[in-house]
């Protein structure tokens, strides 16, 4: 694996890195000892905690023959068996949340989250979700809405019900909580903020039906539509958690080498721009995820603008700021990166213009 | 009752649908659930954990009596004679 462009990663990055890999991993692939020499393990932990991932660090360690101390293992155990629990009251929740929607012939996917922990790993339980992803057409937002109250959920933002179709119309989703179960649902009615990016994939794209456990069956984006939103969701943020990048590499790794550089051509026929190949290319750096498709990783490093933009996500990754939103224009470096998401001057004049009208729009 | 659950290595998560608790299984405890997804005897339960793990018999006869106890007491488990 290798590290990229000369951004070194702290052991503790490089440790979590490789704990995630190990999750995807075929078991005869899988390395049973990390380097953990020069690990700082309350830094391991803090850094696990921001980015989401302690579920598959704490599986990664365990299945391992790292000598992990004691209360570093126990705070991960806990940590991991706290997701698990979510991530069980989640598909209890997805199960009602489908069979309410599907009684009112409202269709609904269910975005990232636990299909994509089951398509991924293999496992729903080990990754980390704050919130259940919906995805419903845009006429079909009231009736949605109305199920989600009926069903305990308040908006909560926009705070004003009055607001919600005004606030979808220039933003792509919505978000309901509910105090017990404590839940949040963030209810899509399209797939990324700037209409230039996959505007094609919708509620009505080809879609597949994802085993949760428990018997449960959750209907979420098809194998092609999946890998591009995923590319543009994590672009979008520029890749700051690792979490991110780690479930792209594993659904990747999930889909096999053979199905790649399809899946990256697609992902251009869909509109998602140069996230794909940013993606790719960062998943690569971490994880060596295009280790076996030589040709594509020669091609994607050869492009400028596509290295550019993965070098740009993996210099943040390796930086260890933190959260970008709590420090004084912490978001500006990933805002740049998206202008650079889709060539051309349209495009970046467009969302100059919509990212000025979000400005001065009234808050909800 | 309908318990959910989730595998965290070779431990366990469960939830008990009706009630919405959750309930984490320890390794020797998700190991005698498994093993009881088909009705077993207490010998063969002990017999099973005792080739499993490096215990004393007399402590692993004590320990699975308290697991069993619990299981029961949450209505996890039915005793059948």
């Amino acid at each position: 694996v290798r590290s990229g462009d000369g951004h070194r990663l702290s052991p503790e990055l490089r440790l979590l890195a490789d704990c995630c890999r190990s999750c995807f991993l075929s078991r005869s692939e899988k390395d049973a000892s990390f380097d953990t020499g020069t690990v700082a393990w309350d830094r391991l932990l803090d850094l696990a905690r921001f980015h989401r991932i302690e579920g598959l660090v704490w599986t990664g360690l365990a299945a391992s023959d790292a000598a992990v101390p004691q209360p570093v293992a126990e705070e991960l155990r806990t940590a991991a068996a706290s997701i698990a629990a979510n991530n069980l009251r989640a598909a209890l929740e997805c199960r009602h949340l489908l069979a309410d929607f599907e009684r009112a012939r409202v269709p609904l996917l269910f975005l990232k989250g636990l299909t994509l922990g089951a398509l991924a790993y293999r496992n729903p339980s080990l990754k980390s979700g704050i919130d259940i992803d919906l995805l419903v057409a845009p006429a079909d937002l009231s009736r949605a809405s109305q199920l989600l109250l009926a069903r305990g959920y308040q908006l909560d933002i926009p705070r004003d019900v009055s607001a919600l179709h005004r606030w979808h119309r220039r933003a792509k989703e919505s978000v309901w909580v509910k105090a017990s179960p404590q839940l949040q649902i963030d209810l899509h009615t399209r797939t990324a903020d700037t209409r230039w990016l996959i505007p094609s994939i919708d509620v009505h794209s080809p879609a597949q039906l994802v085993d949760v456990g428990s018997g449960i069956r959750l209907p979420t984006l098809a194998d092609e539509q999946l890998f591009t939103y995923l590319a543009v969701h994590g672009a979008w943020s520029a890749w700051y958690r690792l979490k991110w990048i780690a479930d792209f590499a594993a659904f990747v790794e999930r889909c096999g080498p053979d199905s790649v550089a399809r899946l990256h051509q697609r992902s251009s026929e869909l509109g998602g721009g140069r996230s794909a190949g940013q993606a790719l290319l960062l998943a690569d750096r971490l994880f060596g995820t295009l280790g076996r498709v030589p040709a594509l990783r020669q091609t994607l490093e050869r492009d400028g603008p596509t290295r550019a933009l993965a070098d740009a996500a993996l210099r943040m990754l390796a930086a260890e700021r933190g959260e970008p939103t709590e420090r004084r224009f912490g978001t500006l470096p990933i805002h740049l990166l998206e202008f650079r998401l889709v060539p051309g001057g349209r495009y970046r004049l467009s969302e100059i213009a919509r990212r000025a009208a979000k400005l001065i729009a009234p808050r909800g | 009752m309908e318990l959910m659950e989730a595998d965290i290595g070779d431990e366990m998560v469960a939830l008990d649908e009706t009630a919405g608790s959750c309930f984490g299984f320890n390794a020797v405890a998700t190991e005698v659930w498994r093993s009881l997804s088909t009705p077993k005897s207490f010998d063969e339960l002990r017999e099973r954990l005792l080739s499993l793990y490096d215990v004393e018999p007399g402590q692993c006869t004590a320990e699975l009596r308290v697991l069993l106890a619990d299981m029961a007491a949450r209505g996890f488990i039915d005793e059948v004679s």
